[in-house]
């Protein structure tokens, strides 16, 4: 589909300006952040908000900037905001939504939607069996997940699992297609040294680690994706 | 069934059926040369998952999944293994030895059966994960230090030229397997930790239990918050050497077996 382009007004809770969005995952994601947004203000009652925030345009940004160091996770756990004010911009933006008209997904974009469903699946399958490993809020662990497999779901892996730890983290495991096993690994909590946009990830040959290091998933996803064009 | 019942049922189990070769015996040395028995070739080590299932212990990918093999970071400095080619062998993981059983032998103590088998208890099914000494034994594994006064006095003390990434600096640690024979099991083993220091001049490492931290806790003092690289080289370890080399399965015909010159003064 071509990117879409998105109006949005000027209220209390946001910027007016046009919010661009270049797939259709973009926009669950960011329907998905909204969604979780009023889900925790609801868990913790908040009752004070500041009008001179623009809620959802920071965190548009903070989803899709790709160099945006603070993270919508912090940027939520800092802030607290009205229940009612967000719920109500939530009812507009699912208004918003439901009038856009996508033009068909390519193929590329269905694999891809694919994937997201793939990992989406083991991750539920997870937490079904291991769910009380997770130390964060569930709502935030749950947005985690798919903002990093949705990044993942470029990679265009013939076999992956998922694993959630006992030391509060989750992994994705990508088969690639020259047999090389990717292995994402990122805390559901903050953790020194490690940026909040940054995953660990190694690449395995057999036994043998081939390259381990901290770097920025979308960084990462690139590299993965010119090494793999590049065969 | 009462826990109480059961864990008797199981202790039971294993004073009638606890394999005596397993147990220091005199004339047996201290501590096996694990530098030497890694020269002779390939050396299997064992170990039991926490898991109770194949299925829960390893991935599609028949690679170990980290819940099977460590509860908390702090489990990796000093895991537990056991040493293959002696006379230890795969079926042996379904005894657990506990407490003062579980103790280090210092070489002298006998009638060690007598006194220690209320200790032991008795574990089916126990499913084994399986490694080779050479992918545990001196393999690096890199942590990150703040660019301080005291690092760079080490620093200049040990000669070393560290890596410079931003204001911190690249280190290089490395795991060693030690033997340590426990009072019930002459081949149980340790994965041990080394950081730059321990491994330059022989002093004991800080890469330990009790200095790791599981999760970040805010309210911890600033001295142990500075102790945070020995939580990031636990971490290191596990993913980059444990996590990635554990085997699902190792044929007997895969390792050596350890010749008595080696555990017989």
């Amino acid at each position: 589909m071509e990117g879409v382009e998105i109006n949005i007004p000027n209220t209390a809770a946001t910027q007016s300006g046009v919010y661009s969005f270049d797939s259709e995952d973009h926009i669950s994601l960011f329907a998905l952040f909204v969604y979780n947004a009023s889900n925790l203000i609801k868990r913790y009652d908040f009752d004070c908000f500041d009008h001179n925030t623009s809620f959802l345009h920071s965190g548009y940004e903070s989803i899709f900037a790709e160099n945006n160091s603070s993270s919508f996770v912090t940027y939520l756990g800092k802030k607290s905001y009205s229940y009612s004010l967000v719920h109500q911009y939530f009812d507009k933006m699912s208004g918003v939504f439901s009038s856009i008209k996508f033009n068909k997904a390519t193929d590329k974009q269905k694999e891809i939607s694919n994937r997201i469903d793939i990992l989406t699946k083991a991750f539920d399958a997870e937490i079904k069996k291991f769910g009380f490993y997770i130390l964060a809020d569930n709502t935030i662990a749950i947005y985690l997940f798919k903002k990093i497999a949705t990044e993942a779901a470029k990679i265009n892996f013939t076999d992956s699992s998922v694993e959630l730890t006992p030391t509060n983290s989750f992994k994705i495991k990508l088969l690639l297609p020259d047999n090389k096993l990717l292995v994402i690994t990122k805390p559901f909590g903050e953790v020194d040294d490690l940026g909040p946009e940054e995953v660990i990830f190694g690449i395995f040959q057999g036994k043998r680690c081939l390259i381990s290091d901290a770097k920025n998933i979308v960084d990462l996803v690139k590299g993965i994706n010119e090494y793999l064009d590049s065969k | 069934m009462n826990t109480w019942i059961r864990n008797k049922i199981a202790n039971c189990i294993a004073i009638v059926s606890y394999p005596i070769k397993l147990i220091p015996a005199k004339g047996f040395t201290r501590e096996i040369s694990i530098q030497s028995l890694s020269e002779i070739g390939p050396i299997g080590l064992v170990r039991r998952s926490l898991k109770l299932t194949k299925e829960d212990t390893f991935d599609k990918f028949g690679r170990v999944r980290e819940d099977a093999l460590i509860s908390h970071k702090k489990d990796v400095p000093g895991l537990s293994l056991n040493l293959l080619g002696g006379t230890f062998l795969t079926k042996h993981i379904c005894f657990l030895v506990t407490k003062d059983a579980g103790k280090e032998w210092d070489g002298l103590e006998t009638q060690l059966w007598r006194k220690y088998i209320k200790w032991v208890t008795y574990q089916k099914p126990s499913i084994p994960i399986y490694f080779l000494l050479e992918n545990l034994h001196n393999q690096t594994f890199p942590y990150h230090r703040k660019n301080d006064k005291d690092v760079a006095k080490m620093l200049k003390a040990l000669n070393i030229t560290p890596q410079k990434e931003g204001d911190d600096i690249k280190l290089y640690g490395a795991s060693i397997i030690k033997h340590v024979a426990s009072r019930l099991n002459y081949w149980h083993a340790e994965f041990r930790l080394l950081d730059i220091e321990a491994r330059e001049t022989g002093s004991n490492s800080k890469i330990v239990r009790e200095k790791v931290k599981s999760y970040p806790d805010s309210d911890i003092a600033d001295d142990i918050k500075k102790q945070h690289w020995i939580t990031q080289a636990a971490s290191y370890a596990l993913h980059d050497i444990l996590l990635h080399t554990a085997f699902d399965d190792l044929a007997i015909t895969d390792y050596k077996e350890i010749e008595r010159r080696f555990f017989l003064n």
